[in-house]
């Protein structure tokens, strides 16, 4: 209900993308990482995330959007209603483009070239290990250079490239250049004061010193990189951490739909740390209205449900596949089709072996699950994070917004 | 305080969502059991229209319920905490006093459980219960409003009511109401609001939130003057606690790494020791049969050769009829089964011996006994017969050994000839010597007539004829027995002058040579 008031509100010409002349307010980028820099362009109709890498003519920063300056850009929606920025025309006449990737000659000659290697692949003669070997390299070059030029179909045919490619041949001509209507930026703090409401602290203020360093744990297979925010808030202290690279690394731009965590520099930021605990688990953007939360160790988290779903839903497909490949040779071998009792006797066996075998199987790894959880996490468990998350969704509300929150790990 | 602010939310009676499924599910198994009960037992058109009944009422019960559980939801509550009570716009007025207990649980939607939220169901004194579980649609706009009201019952339930009267829930008014008087009001303190959070951590925020609490007190008077020193002060409190938390953190993993690598390590030691002693470790939990089965084996077949000789021993005696060998011969009572099938291991074939004397003397004995001849350290015997040799009344059982002379010569000869052996069993003695013929003929290998031949060739083999009390056998009978074939094997020229009887007191064969025997 509140998703579809705000969404009609919000700035946007479709819901995939967001495209239009904005006014710049100002551009924040992370320290750079790992090569890549996280920058924020915040304008009058939306903050927009783009790394600092995807336009060559940004790199130097010399370039960058003077706040004032009027820009017209096309993005692509994230879920919480900013947006990650594709193309920006400038003022003068330049035009800040993704530049066309390296691979983009792969794909008609990839589309090409599979089925012929398949083709060649059955011609080849199979006796001998040499032949053997250039069959098997043939098809595993046909089914990397398929799925390639698969990957590059999927996102020349996404329907928000295509969009975004349309939106760029209306929006640079000057005759079809429309205005985003302006967001409800800036967002206004919570009138509470500092310290600690019912387990809950808060501080509110601008960040300001964010530094950004990459801790690595474990070695190995077991390594695991995580972005760690320091950053002063108020006169205190603080520090957040949360995954580091899954957004970006692999993915095109395209399929993004969850928005980078990001703490601009001299950001008002409302922050919210749970007494039991002590961490920062919470913080209100006011510059972007963006609510990130993290929510690790609650008992009944989304990251949670989708895990424990996909396993189900594993769990059932792999056993309906199995079966189903043991009774179709079972039918195959008897040489003849199976007639309505062989059909219903194989769905009566199907279910019977399916429900016990499923909660067989998902209760033991439930169990298992169970007490890692309570070993990793059960210290806070009992820590009022939907207040938290009361306090972060009335927010959002107020400030006219979904009751979207990013919840960052 | 007086008055706290209004906190908003919205109802749902999920318990009787939950009572139509359960209606359904179980009327249904109750519809599909009298269903399939009476089907067939009364006239097809009752059992239809029965049938076709009972699930209408069955699906309208459910819809009732289903319809009055859409009805509920989205009840609109709409509740202010005082100093005793609070006032509820679907409940009226209800003081803490009248508060007597309280049940808390937690809705989880299947499919978004992420949005889940606390159940409560108060009891009041005039016997009263009143349910609140949020409504999930209105989940993201009511929760915080909600868990505040709930958080403030289950103290004022516990009889806490004083610390909802310091510090008020906190409601979405608070959240962005500006107006001085509300922000005076709020008082940061952390007293017991995290009364179930048993951790270390609470503890050592609590101390700390203690002098928070006083701190703020202390600066209420001049709050405007030192409102900025008091928010530096929290914040670099709060910032202190979440270095204090990360270094928390950090040592918890090392504690947590510590454990988990003494889990490894445990199970590593685990894996070594099932790999070395794994035999051992497998012959406790799930002993093989074959295991010991060398020592066992010889003492199971004493105990059943035991006691097949103290059964064999209650048979009776036992009779021979013949004439003098340079061995000793003595009639034995042998059971009528293939106890040595012989599969080249010795302690199982012993084992299986065992087994199958046991498995003879508990059946009762059905296979019943042969007479098997013992002559010197060999055994004749007739061979096992798939029909039961147990004595039948009015009929006698002879049976025939006929052994080549060397054989009872010890040292003779390396290979004797063959033993032969029949049986005969007959009801009238006077038809005995047709029975011996049938019986010859019944044997295609040793023909009468060759038979008799060999007795009266030189040295003639020895014919022994053994009979038992068992089957029936009295002395008398067989002195007329051996009466009658001595008529028979005279009137064929066979010499039986020198043909003795001897009565055995039981069939039983003698120490010293029964598992030998028993193959």
């Amino acid at each position: 209900m509140t998703d579809r008031r705000v969404s009609i509100a919000s700035p946007s010409a479709s819901s995939r993308v967001i495209s239009g002349e904005v006014r710049c307010l100002g551009l924040t980028c992370d320290p750079p990482v790992e090569g890549r820099t996280l920058c924020r362009l915040s304008t009058d109709g939306g903050v927009f995330f783009f790394y600092r890498e995807q336009f060559p003519e940004l790199e130097e920063g010399a370039h960058d959007p003077r706040p004032g300056e009027r820009l017209v850009l096309g993005a692509s929606r994230l879920r919480d209603g900013s947006g990650w920025l594709h193309w920006l025309a400038r003022e003068n006449g330049g035009l800040h483009c993704r530049p066309e990737s390296s691979w983009s000659w792969l794909l008609p000659i990839g589309l090409l070239s599979a089925p012929l290697m398949a083709w060649w692949m059955t011609q080849l003669p199979s006796d001998g290990v040499g032949w053997m070997t250039l069959q098997a390299l043939l098809g595993i070059i046909a089914v990397g250079v398929l799925g390639l030029s698969l990957y590059r179909l999927a996102i020349r045919w996404h329907p928000t490239e295509r969009a975004l490619q349309r939106h760029l041949a209306d929006g640079t001509d000057a005759r079809h250049r429309s205005s985003l209507s302006p967001s409800p930026l800036p967002a206004t703090p919570l009138s509470l004061e500092d310290g600690a409401h019912h387990g809950i602290g808060l501080v509110q203020g601008r960040a300001e010193h964010v530094r950004l360093v990459i801790e690595t744990e474990g070695s190995g297979r077991y390594r695991r990189d995580y972005r760690r925010y320091h950053f002063r808030c108020g006169g205190g202290d603080f520090t957040l951490r949360s995954f580091h690279g899954d957004v970006g690394k692999v993915l095109d731009p395209v399929f993004y739909r969850r928005a980078p965590l990001f703490i601009g520099e001299g950001d008002r930021i409302s922050l919210l740390t749970l007494a039991g605990d002590g961490e920062v688990h919470a913080i209100l953007d006011a510059e972007d209205g963006r609510a990130q939360v993290n929510t690790q160790g609650a008992p009944y988290t989304r990251a949670g449900r989708w895990g424990t779903q996909a396993f189900l839903v594993f769990l059932f497909a792999f056993m309906l596949i199995t079966f189903s490949i043991f009774i179709l040779e079972e039918w195959w071998s008897q040489g003849k089709l199976p007639d309505v009792w062989a059909v219903r006797e194989a769905l009566s066996l199907f279910m019977g072996v399916n429900v016990v075998m499923s909660t067989l199987i998902a209760g033991g790894v439930g169990l298992i699950v169970d007490r890692i959880h309570k070993f990793y996490y059960g210290r806070r468990s009992h820590l009022p994070f939907e207040r938290l998350l009361g306090i972060a969704y009335r927010w959002r509300i107020h400030n006219g917004r979904s009751t979207h929150l990013d919840e960052f790990r | 305080m007086s008055v706290s602010d209004p906190l908003e939310f919205h109802l749902d009676r999920t318990d009787l969502r939950g009572l139509a499924l359960l209606v359904f599910v179980i009327g249904l198994g109750l519809v599909y059991i009298a269903l399939s009960v009476t089907y067939r037992r009364v006239p097809a058109e009752g059992w239809w229209g029965c049938g076709i009944v009972a699930t209408v009422v069955l699906l309208g019960a459910v819809g009732v319920f289903w319809q009055r559980a859409r009805r509920g939801r989205g009840l609109a509550e709409h509740i202010t905490v005082d100093a005793d009570g609070f006032h509820s716009r679907l409940h009226g007025r209800i003081p803490f006093e009248a508060i007597t207990g309280y049940r808390k649980a937690r809705d989880i939607a299947p499919l978004r459980w992420e949005h889940n939220a606390p159940s409560l169901v108060l009891t009041l004194t005039d016997g009263r219960q009143l349910r609140y579980h949020l409504d999930r649609r209105h989940y993201a706009e009511d929760i915080l409003d909600y868990v505040g009201f709930v958080d403030a019952a289950v103290l004022a339930a516990n009889g806490q009511a004083a610390l909802v009267q310091r510090e008020p829930p906190l409601g979405r008014q608070r959240l962005f109401d500006a107006s001085p008087a509300s922000a005076a009001e709020t008082t940061p303190s952390l007293v017991g609001t995290d009364t179930d959070t048993q951790t270390r951590a609470s503890g050592e925020r609590r101390s700390s939130s203690a002098s928070t609490a006083a701190g703020a007190n202390r600066s209420r008077s001049d709050a405007r003057a030192s409102s900025s020193a008091q928010t530096d002060d929290a914040a670099t409190r709060l910032g202190a606690a979440n270095g204090a938390a990360v270094q928390r953190s950090t040592a918890q993993k090392a504690h947590q790494r510590k454990i988990l690598s003494y889990v490894v390590l445990g199970l590593l030691a685990l894996l070594v020791i099932v790999r070395l002693f794994g035999s051992e470790i497998r012959s406790v939990v799930n002993p093989s049969p074959f295991d010991g089965m060398k020592e066992k084996a010889p003492a199971a077949f004493e105990l059943s050769k035991h006691r097949l000789a103290r059964a064999i021993a209650a048979k009776g005696p036992v009779f021979l009829w013949g004439r003098p060998a340079p061995v000793a011969v003595q009639p034995v009572l042998l059971p009528n089964v293939t106890v040595h099938s012989g599969i080249g291991m010795p302690a199982l074939d012993l084992m299986s011996a065992a087994g199958r004397i046991s498995d003879f003397l508990l059946g009762g004995e059905a296979e019943g006994y042969r007479v098997a001849l013992r002559y010197g350290e060999a055994l004749a015997r007739t061979p096992r017969t798939r029909v039961s040799q147990a004595s039948v009344e009015g009929e006698g059982a002879l049976y025939f050994y006929l052994i080549a002379s060397d054989a009872l010569e010890s040292g003779a000869s390396a290979r004797p000839m063959r033993t032969r052996s029949w049986r005969v069993n007959y009801r009238d003695i006077e038809t005995l010597p047709e029975r011996i013929e049938e019986s010859l003929q019944a044997r295609p290998t040793l023909s009468l007539a060759m038979a008799e031949q060999w007795l009266t060739m030189t040295p003639s083999p020895y014919l022994f004829v053994t009979a038992s009390a068992y089957h029936g056998m009295t002395e008398a009978q067989f002195d007329a027995v051996t009466q009658a074939l001595a008529k028979y094997f005279a009137a064929r020229g066979v010499d039986t002058a020198s043909f003795a009887t001897q009565r055995f007191d039981s069939g039983v064969i003698g120490p010293e040579k029964e598992s030998d025997h028993d193959r």
